[in-house]
């Protein structure tokens, strides 16, 4: 065995992307049909090299009004009167229009979000569909989300807005609940990726969704503004950055709009000594840099055991250097660019506090060679303490570790570090799996996971459904 | 072995050996990937009914096929060991009370002697599952260790026969014991059990490959073997080792994929 072994690597393997995947330019989805903006256009660019995709339109205060004076239409005339069976079938059948537009919508939320060709094909867009279908399922059976003898009567107008990460899937989210529970809904996507909601727009025409029923207005915060204060609008929805609940809510105010917000808070990993080391690692590497869910923001902290710190750590470093980040169209890459600069910049302003407050930086070099687009490493923060306690937010893809040395003390910290929506424990023994989930006082718990769902999960969906009723 | 045995969570390793498995290899890469292939194959032909020549037919086809080895039972060691004086590919055997692995340790030594005696350069020989099954580590261990011994100076090879271990910790546990009485290879299974290797399995597997070099500086090699027929398995494998263990074990010293017919996909598919 002299000679040298043939080498070995991936070819590129870009996903085709077709020459009409995307329109030059896109209009408003208002009153079922496309139509032109008064307010202008604005690029949508790709993260990955920062190029213009399409041209989108700007809804003005205008725009807003007419698409809100057609959903209440819509609503009145067609939505409110369907019997329920009704609306099942409308829904399924728009669900199937979306899913004839599979293929589409995996590319476009890749070259507009920047997220993998694989994980949008594998994994959010099936999971879109199987987030319509199961709302859509709910549409007739409505009086099992609420206590006997409630009623179940809809708001009417649900504006809904997108945050961004995950565009197909988190608008799938808003629109699943907002719609099958007989509620005409106006989506208002994230301008950082707008396109895969505009992939929904046309799937509902596709599918002769009644006109109004659903629009979907591209836009910016003045949008949202117009939106948030049009009288036509019942009810607000955002599952997204604290801050914008925040504001959402003062602005609701005093108003007879209901607030349906669910503010990100961030997430926790917690490896254990006992944990299944080489499992834990990846499931950390998938928690923070590999999985964007709509749920909630990537993992933004780790908490390790002390006695098998140095080892996770060493580990942890080696596994960053074989993350595959490029190409988001390439059919072998893992990980993608950030959503946009100013998500980019966020991170390089935590990452900066963090370091000037004594954390000692680990990044993944290799990831780092483009000239243009929106990337950032891979990139762990050791000794980070001073700079959590000084309020900083923590985002992916910077990952401060702690250590702790019993699970009392880990609880501790983890309290002490802010509040987390969700929790990933990594552990072996039951009993610190239970230990765990009983006193965090995270929203989920998952043990050797995270942020894992089921879209037909009841609890999860009649809950959404409720918060779309009049009960 | 110092700590608690090591732990592996089966979800996710399911899952992320199903991404390394199914990597997209096009083009030159494919074209590489099984020239690899080929160079890291051990041609195996392991029926009741191998006769000398079938087992000389075998051995014509490894050398045009440039493959790294020929592997057969003891009694065809000599026929083989004839068809392939001169050449480069490396003769293994079988030995041990292949397939079940369940004889007598002197038995078991005595076939590894008789084997190398008549002409083997490497010996694959299996772990007593019916001491592991059972809980009898130590015996496993020692048994190991005097199989090694018995093979000073020819590659040593280890089937855990993953299939029929139960679990991927029991896998781990298994790995960790061949690696430590010094095997050469660890290797998924004898190819005469349901399950023989999969993703997981293989991956599990490279993990303990991993956790070897760092607690001993070692590199010790993987033989992935039982069901893999098309070429396109086989690169998912190689993918799946290049990703999980480097490109560093990429070489026939360290990597071998034991079958019997997937030489002719690789012919077919070059």
């Amino acid at each position: 065995m002299t000679k040298a072994p043939p080498e070995f690597d991936y070819a590129p393997a870009p996903a085709e992307t077709g020459p009409s995947i995307l329109r030059a330019r896109y209009g408003l989805f208002s009153g079922g049909a496309w139509c032109e903006a008064a307010g202008g256009v604005f690029a949508t660019i790709d993260p990955a090299t920062e190029k213009p995709l399409s041209e989108i339109a700007r809804a003005s205060a205008e725009d807003v009004e007419r698409a809100v004076r057609a959903a209440r239409r819509g609503y009145d005339k067609y939505w409110r009167k369907l019997r329920p069976v009704e609306r099942v079938k409308h829904l399924f059948r728009f669900t199937r229009a979306v899913g004839e537009r599979a293929g589409e919508l995996a590319l476009v939320q890749t070259l507009d979000a920047g997220t993998p060709i694989r994980h949008s094909r594998e994994h959010d867009v099936p999971q879109t569909l199987a987030t319509l279908f199961a709302y859509a399922g709910w549409a007739d059976k409505l009086a099992w989300t609420v206590r006997a003898g409630e009623r179940t009567r809809p708001l009417g107008v649900v504006a809904a807005f997108g945050a961004g990460p995950a565009p197909a899937l988190e608008a799938a989210c808003a629109l699943g609940p907002v719609l099958a529970s007989g509620n005409a809904a106006v989506y208002v996507p994230s301008e950082e990726a707008p396109l895969a909601a505009l992939v929904l727009a046309q799937a509902a025409l596709d599918a002769d969704l009644p006109p109004g029923v659903l629009s979907v207005l591209t836009g910016d915060a003045r949008t949202r503004t117009a939106l948030l204060e049009d009288e036509g609008v019942d009810a607000v929805a955002l599952r997204g950055p604290r801050s914008q609940c925040v504001a959402i809510a003062q602005a609701l105010a005093g108003s007879s709009k209901r607030g349906v917000l669910r503010p990100d808070a961030s997430g926790v990993v917690i490896v254990c000594d006992d944990a299944p080391l080489d499992q834990a690692i990846e499931g950390v590497v998938n928690a923070v840099w590999l999985e964007r869910g709509p749920f909630a923001p990537a993992a933004a902290r780790l908490f390790v055991q002390e006695s098998v710190f140095p080892e996770v750590l060493e580990r942890l470093e080696e596994r960053l250097a074989t993350i595959r980040q490029g190409d988001p169209l390439d059919e072998n890459t893992d990980r993608g660019p950030l959503l946009s600069r100013a998500r980019r910049e966020s991170v390089e302003a935590y990452v900066r506090a963090a370091v000037e407050a004594g954390a000692c930086e680990i990044r993944c070099s290799a990831a780092s060679t483009h000239e243009r687009g929106f990337w950032y490493p891979p990139t762990v923060l050791r000794d980070a303490g001073p700079a959590v306690r000084d309020g900083l937010e923590p985002c992916a893809p910077a990952l401060p570790v702690f250590t702790f040395r019993t699970a009392v003390e880990a609880l501790e910290r983890v309290a002490a570090a802010g509040r987390s929506g969700s929790a990933g424990i990594w552990t072996s023994s039951g009993q610190t799996a239970v230990f765990f989930a009983e006193r965090l006082s995270a929203e989920s718990v998952w043990c050797n996971a995270y942020e894992r769902y089921d879209a037909s999960a009841y609890a999860a969906g009649a809950a959404a459904l409720r918060a779309y009723l009049h009960t | 072995m110092p700590g608690p045995p090591a732990r592996v969570d089966a979800v996710t390793l399911e899952a992320r050996a199903a991404v390394l498995f199914s990597r997209a290899v096009r083009g030159p890469a494919r074209v590489a990937g099984q020239a690899l292939v080929r160079a890291c194959l051990d041609l195996t032909t392991l029926e009741g009914a191998d006769t000398p020549e079938t087992v000389r037919a075998v051995c014509l086809r490894a050398r045009a096929g440039g493959v790294a080895a020929v592997c057969v039972y003891p009694s065809l060691v000599p026929a083989a060991r004839e068809a392939l004086r001169g050449g480069e590919v490396r003769l293994a055997a079988v030995a041990g009370a292949f397939p079940s692995g369940l004889s007598d340790l002197e038995v078991k030594v005595a076939d590894v002697r008789a084997a190398l005696a008549a002409g083997a350069d490497e010996i694959d020989v299996v772990i007593d599952r019916g001491a592991f099954l059972s809980g009898r580590y130590a015996a496993v261990a020692a048994q190991l260790a005097a199989l090694r011994a018995a093979c000073a100076g020819a590659t040593f090879k280890v089937i855990v026969e993953a299939g029929e271990l139960g679990s991927y910790s029991a896998l781990r546990r298994a790995c960790d014991l061949a690696l430590a009485a010094g095997a050469d290879f660890i290797k998924t299974s004898t190819g005469k059990s349901a399950t023989s290797t999969t993703p997981a399995i293989a991956l599990a597997m490279c993990d303990a490959l991993r956790a070897h070099r760092r607690a001993t500086g070692r590199c010790a090699g993987l033989k992935l073997s039982g069901g893999i027929r098309s070429a396109s398995a086989a690169l998912g494998y190689l993918s799946l080792v290049k990703e999980s263990l480097g490109d560093e074990w990429l070489q026939p010293a360290r990597l071998r994929f034991g079958a019997s017919r997937l030489l002719d996909d690789l012919a077919a598919s070059a």
